[in-house]
């Protein structure tokens, strides 16, 4: 019985998917289930703020009511999931919590309203009948009339702290929409009130007011606001019919010399009911480690002669690989809490299938280093094994450097408010990235578009870095519902943009970014007819495109002519197909395919040699571990505390799912090929790099979990 | 908050439905590749070259002659002339021949063609990846003997061997026959050389066809053992065909005719048996069926009969039919119907494929005898029988003490200087059970093929397959 590589590589391709198939059902199974706790419990109040309806507000009996049992609601079901997952004491610290946290409002509010006083009453409010005694004994007519008065006056302070602590408190959420529509999150019953009439939002550590529209009116301490406006403790605000207090509960306490710690009793209990409830997906993580193990040893232990002197560093680099993902996982809550594991080992999944076979193609049965090697001269011989050494090396070092980085970066943006300080800047530089491509750009292969720019002895695609500076632009103009001249100027940018990305050109990018645009324009604004009518605006500029763009064109004759005949628009999808085919269901084992011959079969159709190599069962894991990632986002999204991190993180969870589509439908043959590259499994530094920054921004973002404090309260105390 | 809860709800159903749609498409785009893709002209060459290269089965030929394997990575052929008799049947790995063994069996050959447990078996033995091999039927020092008589001659044409009790091929040949070199670089090709003549050629009978109006006379009510005329070389059915240089034969009856290859004779046939009987005689007989060679496709005969004038039919039944007939006959074919005549009237089905034997040495599958259709029934078979046989004795074909069916023919074509010329022939012994058709193109007659049919008979009873 032999024992070459292809035999064994063939007689491990059951193993390869046992792996992946466990891996990808438990990954998915637990990616559902949170999400759909997320779900039920993603309208969670900002913990430490709330509005405060002022007596006289025209509050209809039925928000009132609702409120109520909202909040009572709330208050079961978090009891209801920590009772079902933990023991029962900590559910009744919880409603402990909650009732202490009642008590300590209902203080506040009386303490507040008492905190104003002068001198002269400082007896009174000290001890109200030693102070009449006092002003009868002196006989002090004015005194007594003054002290009947303050009596008066603190018994209507008093009636009003207790009408005020009967006032509805609020909640407030990341986004809170207020208006007469049913979907908003203040639904107010007022005439005058606008369908959606304004928007408080948190985004830069500080909260803001907004009005809808021209015509809503809005107030802020009785000065009339048409734009975004700050708000600050004890702010009113004034809407028709409805007056509120801006409370910040911190600062608050801070000035009642209060020792406040309500919020983060509660958020402490949600968070704990999050950790709850997001499972350690165990046996997921033992199978990736087995795949890696399996598919690396497989290469570095066949690895040809020519090959051995790199033999212990490709074994280092690959055990550095798995080092790092292992410490990630293990200890990522420790050191960022709220860190995703299932993220990350779907991004590991992909990574290990993305090194083995790049691996693959380098060092095995690699056609032209087969006829260097033919040619019997060695300087010819040793620059092959050179070449192909370095670009391995190069790509599995960039993955090595995205995992260094993935650490860093998402510390950052858990930690510090870095991306909505960068936004303005993205968008300067995302159309200065695409010029910069247009005008410096040289192309890779022969059939590949100009992406890439040559800086020194590297070259850069600077196309993947200006998709990420558009997802943060994308983010900060809708982390909520903008004014129409917003949006207009917006439009105007994002059709600058894909007028230079058909320029250069970039067919792939324009179909990865415009759905992503539409996605969460319609997640965060609802305009679904406007989203509408931007679809229908694509598809005449897409046939804009066709009639401008040869390239354009040559795509989809080669995509309408592929079950016809064979030519040169269509050759590399038909031979990719064809390798699809011999894969089969269970695939031909790592280094038994044929991929060359396949036109960029290492970057653009790589998929195809997924299927031929690993098997159809294993490429369609791969598409459920994109949609893993998407759920996750899509969870975070829901869970997140501002718009813009809800935002962006739908996102860039959808450019990556997006772009998977993009490039697995094209290289299938669903639809037109475009050339983007399968996200981290296709061959390319600058690519490898900027797909893992992406999921650092993911990973950052979703572990921004905490009780955000107002900056003001966070600047004092520093 | 709400709204955006709701929003994202929607666009999870959205995502859904396309993560669904995605993982349908790949399911189905997978299984077009695999049955509209597979073995396609301008199919991967690179990677076709490597997978056959790299553990491919062989192809040998029954006598243990390696037509195809795949040694240190690369496929190799045998080195011309040897390739002669075996480049359009087997083919090679770039599948430019369509049609042939490399191309329609690739599952069996690279092993993609297994149930589960089977391919669980292999892969256990460390044999997962190994080809099956493919024992063919032909005969190479036959086949080589065969070869040596187009090349002799430096004439087109082709030749079958049949052996007419299993239907086994046991030899065949197509030419020009280009080298494995040429076919996989498709360069310096001769003008159709990469036709293949044997499966896929047509020809005009001849006097071969004759072989078929005796049938049809025998099967008729017309027929009379005692029927004679007196030939005096020209036409009896007003417009028919004259004999050959206006031979005059005199008094014959059909077997003084068939020997004589005499046109007056059956050229009166046709007239007499009339449009609607020989339409109806070529239907039952299946002139024009579809066969296949296990699986590689043969080209249909043609037959038509659009006139029932005298001109048109008397032409027509000597195999030389002008504009308002129609008769095409392939070389396969007719060895097939001389192996019906030799085989009591049953045309069996043609195999090329004798084993198919798994990287353990388990055969998975192997050839038996199998009866396509009942041509002839016993009496009309033997009647032809006798008619051939007495034709091969008088021409000579006969040797050894070995009697040999035999019907010559030579058909005029327009635009050739020379002519069709056939020889269809059975060894009458069962020892012996082979069966030949051989054409040649432009060729200067049917005579002239004789002593190569004997050549090849002769090399065929030494070997004895």
């Amino acid at each position: 019985m032999p024992f070459r590589m292809p035999d064994i590589a063939y007689l491990l391709r059951y193993l390869v998917l046992v792996f992946v198939l466990i891996g990808t059902i438990q990954m998915l199974k637990l990616a559902i289930s949170e999400y759909r706790w997320s779900l039920r419990h993603a309208l969670r109040p900002a913990r430490g703020y709330f509005l405060l309806a002022l007596p006289g507000t025209a509050m209809s009996p039925k928000v009132r009511d609702r409120e109520e049992k909202r909040r009572f609601h709330l208050r079961e079901r978090l009891k209801e999931a920590a009772a079902a997952e933990i023991e029962d004491t900590f559910a009744a610290e919880a409603e402990a919590a909650f009732q202490k946290q009642d008590a300590f409002r209902h203080k506040l509010l009386e303490h507040q309203s008492l905190l104003t006083g002068s001198d002269f009453f400082q007896d009174f409010d000290r001890n109200p009948r030693q102070a009449f005694d006092s002003a009868r004994r002196r006989a002090d007519a004015n005194m007594v009339a003054q002290l009947r008065a303050h009596e008066a006056e603190i018994a209507r302070d008093q009636a009003e702290a207790r009408e005020r602590a009967r006032a509805k408190t609020l909640a407030i959420y990341p986004t809170t929409v207020i208006g007469r529509e049913a979907s908003s999150d203040i639904r107010v019953y007022s005439r005058s009130m606008r369908k959606r009439h304004a928007v408080i939002y948190r985004y830069d550590g500080e909260w803001f007011i907004r009005p809808q529209s021209h015509r809503a009116e809005l107030r802020i301490n009785g000065q009339s606001v048409d734009r975004e406006t700050a708000l600050r403790n004890h702010d009113r605000i004034e809407l028709p019919g409805l007056v509120f207090e801006f409370i910040d509960e911190r600062q608050v306490a801070a000035e009642a010399g209060l020792d406040y710690a309500g919020a983060q009793v509660d958020d402490a209990y949600f968070l704990d009911a999050l950790r709850v409830s997001t499972k350690m997906p165990f046996l997921a993580f033992l199978c990736f480690n087995l795949l890696s193990i399996l598919c690396f040893g497989l290469i570095t232990y066949y690895l040809p002669n020519e090959f051995l002197a790199n033999q212990e560093l490709l074994i280092g680099l690959f055990s550095a690989y798995l080092v790092l993902m292992d410490f990630y996982f293990l200890f990522l809550p420790k050191i960022l809490r709220y860190g995703d594991r299932l993220l990350l080992l779907a991004l590991g999944y992909l990574s290990t299938l993305g090194l083995a076979l790049q691996a693959r193609f380098c060092f095995y049965r690699n056609p032209w280093f087969v006829r260097e090697t033919a040619s019997g001269d060695p300087k010819r011989m040793a620059a092959a094994v050179k070449l192909l050494s370095n670009r391995f090396i190069v790509q599995v070092g960039a993955v090595l450097l995205g995992a260094t980085l993935l650490f860093v970066i998402a510390l950052l943006i858990k930690k510090t408010l870095l991306l909505e300080k960068l936004s303005m800047v993205c968008l300067i530089i995302t159309p200065l990235f695409l010029l910069a491509t247009k005008v410096l750009g040289h192309g890779m292969e022969d059939n590949g578009a100009d992406l890439w720019i040559r800086v020194g002895p590297i070259t850069i695609q600077l196309t993947e870095f200006a998709k990420i500076s558009y997802a943060i632009v994308l983010a900060t103009f809708f982390k909520n519902r903008p004014k129409l001249s917003t949006q207009v100027f917006f439009a105007i940018w994002a059709a600058l943009v894909f007028f230079l990305i058909m320029l250069l050109p970039d067919l792939g990018s324009a179909m990865i970014l415009l759905p992503t645009t539409l996605i969460v324009f319609i997640a965060m604004t609802s305009e679904f007819f406007k989203a509408a009518l931007v679809l229908v605006a694509s598809g005449a500029a897409g046939s804009l495109a066709y009639l401008l763009f040869p390239h354009v064109q040559r795509r989809i004759s080669g995509w309408t002519s592929l079950w016809q005949e064979v030519n040169d628009q269509n050759a590399q999808i038909i031979y990719g197909l064809q390798g699809m085919a011999r894969g089969g269901l269970l695939g031909r084992g790592i280094g038994n395919g044929n991929p060359w011959g396949i036109p960029l079969f290492n970057s653009d159709m790589v998929f195809a040699i997924v299927v031929e190599e690993l098997g159809l069962i294993v490429g369609l894991c791969c598409v459920l571990f994109y949609a893993t990632i998407w759920l996750r986002s899509a969870r975070g999204a829901l869970l997140a505390r501002d718009g813009f991190s809800s935002s962006l993180i739908l996102g860039l969870g959808t450019m990556t799912f997006m772009e998977a589509v993009v490039v697995i439908g094209g290289t299938t043959g669903l639809i037109p090929l475009t050339g983007a590259t399968l996200p981290f499994i296709a061959r390319g530094g600058s690519s490898i790099l900027a797909k893992w920054i992406v999921l650092a921004l993911l990973f950052g973002l979703l572990a921004r979990q905490e009780a955000g404090a107002n900056r003001q309260y966070l600047e004092a105390e520093r | 908050m709400k709204e955006i809860i709701r929003n994202v709800r929607y666009i999870l159903y959205v995502f859904m439905g396309l993560t669904a749609a995605l993982l349908l498409g790949l399911l189905v785009q997978s299984y077009r590749a695999q049955t509209e893709l597979s073995a396609v002209a301008g199919e991967n060459r690179a990677a076709l070259a490597e997978r056959y290269g790299l553990l491919a089965g062989r192809i040998i030929s029954s006598d243990g002659f390696v037509i195809a394997e795949s040694v240190d990575g690369q496929r190799r052929y045998p080195a011309k002339p040897y390739s002669d008799p075996y480049v359009h049947l087997v083919g090679d790995y770039s599948h430019i021949m369509a049609n042939s063994i490399e191309a329609n069996y690739e599952g069996q050959l690279l092993g993609t063609q297994r149930n589960l447990i089977d391919q669980v078996v292999l892969d256990v033995n460390g044999y997962g990846m190994h080809g099956n091999e493919l024992v063919l039927t032909l005969n190479n020092s036959i086949s080589q003997t065969m070869a040596d008589q187009f090349r002799a001659t430096g004439y087109r044409g082709a030749a079958v061997m049949l052996n007419w009790k299993t239907g086994d091929l046991i030899a065949a040949c197509s030419f020009p026959a280009p080298s494995y070199e040429q076919v996989i670089s498709y360069d310096n090709l001769e003008d159709t050389a990469l036709f293949n003549r044997v499966l896929n050629g047509l020809y005009t009978p001849g006097s071969t066809f004759k072989v078929f109006t005796s049938a049809a006379y025998f099967d008729s009510t017309l027929y009379d053992p005692d029927y004679t005329i007196t030939c005096d070389g020209n036409p009896i059915a007003p417009g028919g065909p004259r004999n050959y240089a206006n031979q005059a034969h005199g008094l014959e009856n059909i077997s003084g005719a068939f020997t004589a290859s005499c046109n007056v004779f059956f050229g009166n046939l046709g007239y007499r048996l009339g449009q609607g009987y020989l339409t109806q005689f070529f239907e039952d007989i299946g002139f024009s069926d579809q066969i296949q060679l296990d699986r590689l496709s043969v080209t249909r005969q043609k037959l038509a009969i659009n006139s029932d004038d005298s001109t048109t039919l008397s032409w027509f039944a000597i195999g030389q039919p002008n504009a308002e007939a129609e008769a095409q006959v392939n070389p396969l074919m007719q060895a097939c119907y001389a192996s019906a005549i030799a085989n009591g009237g049953k045309r069996l089905k043609p195999h090329i494929v004798r084993r198919i034997v798994d990287p353990l040495g388990r055969t998975s599958y192997t050839a038996e005898p199998e009866l396509e259709r009942e041509v002839f029934d016993e009496e009309t078979s033997e009647f032809l029988r006798s008619l051939m046989i007495a034709c091969g004795n008088t021409l000579g074909l006969s040797f050894n003490g070995v009697e040999i069916g035999l019907k010559t023919g030579t058909a005029e074509v327009d635009g050739l200087d020379g002519n069709y010329s056939w020889v269809n022939t059975f060894i009458d012994d069962e020892n012996y059970p082979y069966a030949l058709a051989l054409v040649f193109e432009d060729s200067p007659g049917s005579q002239y093929l004789i002593p190569y049919a004997q050549n090849i008979y002769r090399q065929a009873m030494n070997v004895q397959p």
